[in-house]
């Protein structure tokens, strides 16, 4: 059945090349999924703060350990 | 259709009974254990905590709430009201038909509405409450809704919080039980969280009604303010201030918020167990639920044919097991909290029986994995027996058990001591459950997992509620801390508004002082012999009830009377108590006595009741499910709590399903309406705002779960009536719905040969099947009929057009009390008749 998607993509892997064959949209799922990792990223950066900060200066977070 | 060739297991079968006997032996034990721990189990429930977290949970929530049904917009006429997918009737009778068996349509020499107070009392039984039952005309559809959009509003802003709590939840189930075919789990997960915040007070804090008693109290000199006497804090009647000073944020019960962390964890660990496909043990569920053409922001194709085999994989094999251990976060809550409780340990014969407790309860939860296992082993060459399986399984299990038990221990009295880094380093129960039981770990892999879905794919409301759950899982004081110093830094960065404390770098305000003599500091509670009679009581009415005896209801209700009765005595003693000591000052107490007793109760009855209705639907369990879901049935459906979350499981779709609508005109010419994403104006590619039609389409054509097909008449009959509006009021001859799908290609085949386009893959390989045709002239309630031509001045229908659907309801509402009516008397007379022989024989 699937041979079909090879004569179908005009991108297909072995002929053309990745980046060559594809559309701009099809790299703009990269570009998303950069944007997710730099916002993983950046929440990590948060949460070490945090866990720095709790460490340091528990009594400023309160008298719980979130309950 | 799933559902109708599903074959039984009829070895699974036999075996249930034995499952459910083992499970009421662990629910008892589980039971004890928190029974001969009481005091522990009450001072995590009925304590009292910062406001703060709940009220900014609020705001959000209430926000989220609007969002979710204003993403309906485009299809509000369609599902809510009468010119929709369902006349008034027809919802009435598809949707909630038990509860309006008493209501005539009008039609048939039947009279219009309720027949008397019986049937009204039928409806109220529940468990579906929509205005738009009675009032469905578009105009009455958004007055609900402005009303509905008002009041979450205020709810948001905190206006007389818990009346807008209410009826905003009340409202927003109008709306939703008009018509379920737009369901998803994002709607449940708003359901189940709304009813829960409803018992909160989460207008203490960050809303109109604090600033507003603020406001008064500091006009009266009667607020405790940062910096002056209390520091915020409240302050206990003294010389300078008889009547003391109010706290600007008073405590609230901490139960709500901890019921709101176990919804959490029961979606996960639910979503989790129920993922027992095979797509998901290779790892593909990622590749292809980013896939699926009704999902996907931006195509995907380009990037699995990259990744779908190797990242996609680690990171779906990730979410699997984190969603299937999410409950441990909640075991290192509990755990930390303990600690720092700093309980005095058990002794003596209650530390023995809570350890027994434990190994039982191992040792129940091992024999039910081991009995149910047989059914579910599949010999393949060289694989192990069933008997080794089993013998392995079964050593590792205990071995688990004894690692957790002396782990445990060692942890807490003799902690680890490692150098790193030139560093000692104390490796104890409190580093173990931060660092492997803890938020930091679980809750940002789902903070990973839920990032990754908002951006890569569109599913609404789904990721951003789910991701403002996690806010229950922090205290009022962490809340407010990461406020301000977020705050602190939009100062510095010159944005305007942030108040000068917090821009100045303050700390936040404390938490009412516990101490305060408003507050609950009595020792009344009920003592364990009650409690374990009480259990003894429940136990033996589910044992009758299984057995199929009678007197459960007695013994139940007997438990119940009995426990209130010791706790009324309770009370009354509580009233003599000498001043509490310091420990109960530090610890106050959600409510009084008996508040304590009904929410208490409430808890566990809530608790019990979603437990048991999240019984997985397998045929090891199919003796005794449905019975086991009788007595909370009523309380689930009507709250709306009734919970399953089977979402991409136990597999996910590995097609892409769509459903076409054709309709043919009195000419013969047929119009496809591209109703969806085969249809490239259906199809906005970067795809940012949500389109229920898609979910909607699924359901209908059969392409999830299974259970849709019985929608497709009337989507096709609306169809017909909706072009009959647009169409100066000449119907179609017919509409044919048309079910339209290709197969995803393999991560594999991707990878090997090639991406693909999705637009040319479905053109070339895609295929159609019709299945459903209705007939517009003959089909009932395929016309338009008089009342709402006439709102849009269309001609009326030609005499004896409107084939309306007869239901000849009333007629059977008759029937049904004439014959009680014929029983009751019936037994009345045999009744008299046995007395009148027994007074004979006297």
């Amino acid at each position: 059945m699937f041979t079909a998607i090879t004569t179908l993509t005009p991108t297909a892997v072995a002929s053309s090349g990745l980046i060559a064959g594809a559309r701009w949209v099809d790299l703009a799922a990269f570009a998303a999924l950069a944007v997710v990792w730099l916002i993983i990223g950046s929440i990590v950066f948060a949460l070490a703060k945090i866990i720095r900060s709790q460490a340091t200066s528990p009594g400023k977070w309160g008298e719980g350990p979130g309950l | 259709m799933g559902i109708a060739d599903r074959i039984v297991n009829q070895d699974a079968v036999a075996l249930s009974p034995t499952v459910g006997w083992l499970l009421l032996g662990c629910a008892t034990i589980t039971a004890l254990l928190f029974i001969l721990q009481g005091d522990r189990f009450r001072r995590l429930w009925m304590r009292t905590e910062d406001p703060r977290s709940l009220g900014l949970f609020r705001i959000f929530f209430a926000i989220f709430v609007l969002c979710n049904i204003n993403g309906l917009w485009e299809h509000f006429t369609y599902l809510f009201t009468d010119e929709g997918i369902f006349f008034s009737d027809t919802a009435r009778q598809l949707l909630a038909s038990k509860q309006f068996a008493g209501f005539g349509d009008g039609r048939g020499g039947e009279a219009f509405g309720f027949q008397g107070w019986p049937a009204v009392v039928e409806f109220l039984k529940g468990p579906k409450y929509s205005l738009l039952f009675f009032w469905d005309s578009p105009t009455a559809f958004w007055i609900h809704l402005t009303v509905f959009e008002v009041v979450t509003i205020l709810f948001a802003l905190g206006y007389r919080t818990r009346v807008m709590g209410v009826l905003s939840f009340l409202l927003m189930n109008s709306i939703m039980v008009r018509n379920p075919l737009f369901w998803e789990g994002t709607d449940l997960v708003y359901r189940v969280f709304f009813f829960l915040l409803l018992f909160s007070r989460c207008g203490h804090a960050y809303s109109l009604d604090n600033w507003l008693r603020c406001r008064k109290a500091r006009k009266e000199g009667r607020l405790s303010e940062q910096g002056g006497p209390g520091g915020g804090a409240g302050l206990a009647p003294c010389p300078e201030h008889p009547k003391g000073l109010a706290a600007v944020y008073r405590r609230i019960p901490a139960w709500p918020r901890l019921m709101m962390i176990l919804q959490l964890a029961t979606i996960y660990t639910y979503t989790g167990s129920a993922k027992t496909g095979a797509v998901w043990l290779k790892g593909d569920t990622l590749y292809y639920a980013l896939n699926m053409d009704h999902f996907y922001r931006l195509p995907p194709q380009f990037i699995s044919g990259l990744f779908g085999t190797n990242a996609f994989r680690a990171m779906t094999w990730t979410v699997h097991i984190w969603q299937c251990g999410f409950s441990l976060v909640v075991v290192g809550l509990i755990i930390r909290w303990a600690l720092k409780e700093k309980f005095a340990p058990l002794g003596g014969w209650r530390l023995w029986a809570v350890r027994a407790a434990w190994v039982l309860l191992g040792i129940g939860a091992l024999s039910i994995a081991l009995v149910a296992y047989p059914v579910h082993y599949r010999a393949t060459p060289g694989s192990l027996s069933l008997g080794a399986t089993q013998g392995i399984f079964a050593a590792a299990w205990v071995a688990g058990m004894a690692l957790i038990a002396w782990g445990y221990r060692r942890l807490r009295d003799r902690p680890f001591r490692v150098h790193t880094f030139g560093r000692e380093r104390t490796l104890d129960l409190q580093w173990f459950a931060s660092w492997f039981l803890g938020r930091r770990v679980w809750l940002t892999l789902g903070i990973m997992f839920h990032v990754h879905l908002l951006v890569l794919m569109n599913i609404g409301m789904f990721a951003p509620i789910m991701l403002l759950t996690y806010m229950v899982y922090l205290s009022g004081p962490e809340l407010a801390t990461m406020l301000r110093a977020v705050g602190r830094r939009l100062a510095s960065a010159g944005v305007p508004w942030i108040p000068a404390d917090v821009a100045a770098g303050a700390p936040r305000l404390p938490t009412e002082d516990p101490t305060l003599p408003h507050l609950h500091h009595d020792s009344a509670k009920l003592p364990g012999w009650a409690l374990t009679a009480g259990l003894a009581l429940i136990v033996g009415a589910v044992i009758l009830q299984a057995k199929g005896l009678p007197g459960g209801l007695t013994l139940s209700l007997s438990a119940l009377g009995g426990l209130a009765l010791v706790a009324v005595v309770q009370a009354r003693r509580s009233r003599s108590d000498a001043a509490p000591d310091a420990d109960a000052l530090a610890r106050p107490k959600a409510y009084g006595p008996l508040g304590r007793f009904v929410f208490t109760g409430l808890v566990i009855f809530h608790v019990t009741a979603v437990v048991v209705w999240c019984l997985p639907a397998k045929d090891c369990l199919s003796t005794f499910r449905k019975e086991a879901h009788k007595p909370f049935r009523a309380w689930l459906t009507t709250t709306q709590t009734n919970q399953g979350w089977n979402m991409f499981a136990p597999n996910p779709p590995r097609s892409n399903v769509f459903l076409k609508i054709l309709v043919t005109d009195q000419d013969g010419a047929v119009y496809d309406l591209n109703t969806d994403v085969y249809a490239p104006e259906q199809k906005p590619i970067p795809w940012v705002w949500n389109d229920r039609m898609r979910k909607m389409n699924r359901r209908v054509s059969g392409g999830e779960s299974g259970k849709g097909g019985w929608y497709q008449k009337w989507v096709a009959r609306y169809h017909c009536r909706e072009w009959s509006r647009t169409h100066g009021g000449q119907p179609p001859e017919k509409v044919e719905l048309v079910k339209v799908w290709y197969r995803i290609p393999s991560p594999e085949q991707v990878r090997d040969r090639g991406w693909y386009i999705a637009e040319q893959l479905l053109a070339e390989k895609g295929h159609e099947r019709k299945i459903h045709t209705v007939t517009c002239a003959t089909d009932p309630e395929a016309q338009l009929p008089d009342s709402i031509r006439a709102r849009y001045d269309l001609p009326p229908l030609a005499e004896g057009a409107e084939k309306p659907w007869i239901k000849h309801r009333l007629k059977r509402w008759e029937k049904r009390h004439e014959l009680a009516a014929k029983t009751a008397k019936r037994a009345a007379a045999k009744k008299a008749a046995a007395a009148k022989k027994a007074a004979k024989r006297d």
